[in-house]
């Protein structure tokens, strides 16, 4: 198996169960606002994202969770209008500085999205066209790392014999795995799941989970969901955030079994009026 | 607790009410059939402890209501925080107040057999046990039916007491069946409803705890029980 040796060294480093205690804050967001125009979207937000943990974001729709995950990888500055203001600190650096280069951001986390966007292209070609806006890799490297990324995605066995045939004819269970193996293939330390598995049946939802279980040992990652089994069975960590504020966060056992604020009561047991 | 504002799915709220009825209905079967046994025991009324036998039937089709309730509400809803609490401690108290409902009938059985034969005076003290085991089982279901938290802590701290009770009447019955050897089929007896009793008050107090885990999430923990002294032969 080809395997980029840096990852490597990382996987299994943290065991599974290893509880969220022990764990340092990776991403540190310190009042965190965030305005579409002048609408307010994010108001004050202060969180810490785990490293090498899962962390779930609920909340009903147009709470603040999508907005939050594209301020971190700095998505909204491709929209005029949009602006955010405090701190997003992550390796000493405030990620909504202007001085942080945003290709650069986003080779350092990724995002997978709601449906799988594979591009019109082949299945080689879809992990190696990122690759190639951040490095020069030979073509046995290229080869090696696509095979790792399709490795990593739990995908490899699928598609190692039609590597050359369009992503489009693809299930959608596999081109979001496709996506997931593109985003990690330029080796981000942050991956962020805006509704990953929202268009996909069952059984493609459980494989992309079971992948989040997998790649919890190397990436800190942070996933939108609105399904609440979902956040339970994927997440060691969960937020709640209501018109923009983060009503509550905490260990997703806690969170799920016994919410501390009655608005994370009302939202979890279906009671949100 | 404060009452709940109601779901969005209001079936969901139909179900978790129908659970709870089921549970408040288990609880009242058994405190009837607990007050028949005290009465048949205490009164040797044969046909008393027949009807108390017959009614274990209705609790174990009661027990199979609750659970046919709980695993639906947990297929259709998935419930989380305070329902999934309720649900999981509903399913409990289930299994406990059939459980409770097996110890009355076995008492009743054995209050047949008791009947007639002499032993006043020991008998007294185990219906003394029975009263505090009963008014233990009707306090834990009062703090179920209110969703009490305070009420089931003072449950909890009640079953001691039963416990020193329970060890109070094994010493005396054993003292009585020393006195007169003669009586030791009235005893042995008597011991078995004793002890009876004394697992009431256990499945009050287990109860209890999954009150307080429903209203609070509070988790029970394990009680340290201590048990008989060993009794020499001789």
């Amino acid at each position: 198996m080809a395997e980029a040796p840096e990852m490597a060294s990382l996987a299994g480093a943290i065991p599974h169960n290893e509880s969220l205690a022990t764990a340092t804050p990776y991403i540190r967001i310190r009042n965190l606002d965030f305005y579409y125009g002048d609408n307010k979207a994010l108001k004050g937000i202060n969180l810490d994202f785990p490293e090498r943990r899962v962390t779930a974001l609920i909340g009903p729709s147009g709470c603040g969770k999508s907005t939050l995950l594209r301020v971190i990888n700095r998505m909204y500055s491709l929209y005029p209008g949009q602006r955010a203001t405090g701190e997003v600190m992550m390796a000493g650096e405030n990620l909504i500085d202007d001085k942080v280069d945003p290709t650069d951001l986003r080779g350092r986390i990724g995002m997978v999205f709601q449906k799988p966007t594979p591009f019109p292209m082949s299945i080689y070609e879809n992990i190696s066209f990122g690759i190639k806006l951040h490095e020069r890799l030979s073509k046995s490297a290229m080869d090696e790392r696509v095979e790792w990324s399709l490795r990593k995605a739990a995908l490899w066995d699928e598609a190692k014999d039609r590597l050359n045939q369009s992503a489009l004819g693809m299930s959608g269970g596999q081109q979001q795995r496709l996506c997931i193996a593109r985003t990690i293939a330029v080796k981000p330390q942050v991956l962020l799941f805006d509704e990953p598995t929202s268009a996909l049946d069952p059984i493609s939802t459980a494989k992309v989970e079971e992948l989040i279980a997998e790649l919890r040992h190397d990436f800190t990652i942070v996933i939108v969901t609105h399904s609440m089994q979902q956040a339970a069975r994927c997440s060691d960590q969960t937020a709640f955030l209501f018109l923009g504020d983060v009503i509550e966060v905490g260990a997703t056992a806690q969170v799920f079994t016994n919410p501390r604020e009655q608005r994370t009561k009302d939202y979890v047991t279906g009671r949100f009026g | 607790m404060a009452d709940q504002a109601p779901h969005i799915v209001s079936s969901y709220d139909d179900e978790l009410h129908r659970l709870r009825s089921v549970i408040l209905q288990m609880g009242a079967l058994c405190d009837a059939q607990l007050t028949a046994a005290i009465d048949a025991l205490a009164e040797g009324d044969a046909p008393g402890a027949q009807a108390v036998v017959a009614l274990d039937a209705r609790a174990d089709a009661l027990y199979d209501e609750a659970q046919d309730a709980a695993i639906g509400i947990f297929v259709r809803h998935a419930p989380l925080a305070d329902d999934l609490r309720e649900v999981v401690a509903t399913l409990k108290i289930a299994g406990w107040l059939e459980r409770a409902a097996d110890h009355a009938k076995n008492i009743a059985r054995r209050a047949v057999d008791v009947a007639g034969l002499d032993a006043a005076a020991p008998a007294a003290l185990v219906l003394d046990l029975g009263a505090q085991a009963k008014a233990l089982m009707r306090a834990a279901l009062e703090a179920y039916a209110d969703r009490d938290a305070v009420q089931a802590t003072n449950v909890i701290a009640g079953d001691e007491r039963i416990d020193a009770d329970y060890r109070r009447v094994f010493d005396a019955l054993l003292a009585f069946t020393k006195g007169q050897p003669l009586a030791l089929t009235a005893t042995t007896h008597l011991h078995f409803i004793a002890k009876n009793f004394e697992r009431i008050a256990d499945e009050a107090t287990n109860i209890a705890e999954q009150v307080r885990y429903a209203v609070s999430g509070e988790v029970p923990v394990p009680r340290v029980t201590t048990p008989l002294p060993v009794v020499s032969a001789g």
